[in-house]
């Protein structure tokens, strides 16, 4: 994986060409973001992103057609939200410092309400997934300060290595934090 | 419009039966309730110069024009339609949520057409399955059916293919 920043969107990024690309995401340069674009694709979003998951679409919604962890409220506040990572093993913590061994990730709110979520990677960047558009490396997190996404309101951390599952928490220890 | 009252297909464009001789507009038809007079529910018919002639149509449209009266105001729904879809479709470009697009006020209007949309909405993912998902929820709304068990949520191929049987099941679209 190249390392490099960018100094200009490449053009695999399609979402840097929409018309209103600017005024959605006033705060992200190309000298924010790193590493390569992984291709479109509309079969997972930013949620099932964060948890590492790219076979379903996470979403809460209230008509049953998108998934959501059974065991969770289908509901569109943090707290549904919070209850849903934990399924896959996140726990809340206070920061997004890079920790080893820990993975975590970032919740953006707006309105009250989740709009987007970002994962740590190893190196401590952090990998987002633009609605239908590419999945991109990006140093810090307030370059997606905006309009769409809101700010980060938590992050939730869990140990490095447990993949996302849909069927249920992964059994990790309590001790860890 | 109860079905046993008098219909007759028109051309819209040439009505040889106003208002006021007491037909009533529907969206494909003129019509007017039988079993009573005219005058019972109208009133006095107003004078004509030809007798009788106001229940005869000048030509028989009943025919000719009913399949081309269902295309015209089909074509003018979908018409209405496309521009909906345009309209929702530019403006959630980036955003991540089906609740942000459902509630996108032109994805609601278009939701509010009714059922009249579903040959349209399975015509799309018919086509291209690119981004189906965003069809989902007006679908489940419209038909107030959920074809989509719980191990298949959010797997959006899958569902893509169980959406559009359902469609084809119930007449709304024919699969190769």
């Amino acid at each position: 994986m190249a390392t490099s920043s960018w100094t200009d969107w490449p053009h695999e990024f399609t979402l840097s060409g929409a018309t209103d690309f600017a005024q959605d995401f006033p705060n992200l340069q190309p000298n924010f973001c790193q590493g390569n674009i992984s291709p479109a694709t509309d079969e997972y979003n930013c949620f099932a992103w964060a948890a590492s998951i790219t076979s379903d679409r996470w979403e809460p919604d209230p008509l049953g057609q998108f998934f959501w962890p059974q065991t969770v409220m289908r509901s569109y506040e943090l707290d549904s939200y919070i209850a849903a990572f934990r399924t896959v093993g996140f726990e809340v913590c206070s920061n997004g410092s890079l920790e080893n061994g820990i993975e975590k990730i970032a919740i953006y709110v707006d309105g009250g309400q989740p709009q987007h979520a970002a994962r740590q990677l190893e190196n401590g960047n952090w990998t987002t997934k633009f609605g239908d558009f590419e999945d991109i490396e990006h140093t810090d997190l307030a370059c997606l300060h905006g309009p769409v996404y809101g700010s980060v309101h938590l992050y939730m951390w869990r140990p490095r290595g447990l993949s996302g599952s849909r069927k249920g928490a992964p059994n990790i220890g309590t001790s860890l934090r | 419009m109860q079905t046993s009252d008098t219909c007759l297909m028109v051309d819209p464009d040439i009505n040889p039966y106003p208002a006021s001789t007491g037909w009533r507009r529907s969206p494909y038809t003129l019509y007017r309730p039988v079993g009573r007079s005219r005058a019972a529910y109208y009133g006095p018919r107003p004078a004509r110069p030809v007798s009788n002639d106001w229940i005869k149509p000048k030509c028989d449209f009943r025919t000719i024009e009913k399949t081309a009266h269902v295309q015209v105001t089909e074509g003018s729904d979908e018409v209405e339609f496309d521009r909906l879809v345009g309209e929702w479709k530019r403006e959630v470009r980036s955003k991540s949520l089906m609740i942000t697009i459902a509630m996108h006020p032109a994805y609601q209007q278009m939701m509010g057409m009714g059922p009249k949309v579903l040959p349209f909405i399975f015509e799309r993912i018919k086509r291209s399955d690119e981004k189906a998902y965003q069809w989902f929820w007006a679908l489940a709304a419209i038909t107030r059916q959920n074809p989509i068990p719980i191990e298949m949520r959010g797997k959006i191929r899958e569902m893509t293919r169980a959406w559009l049987r359902w469609g084809q099941e119930h007449g709304y679209v024919v699969l190769d």
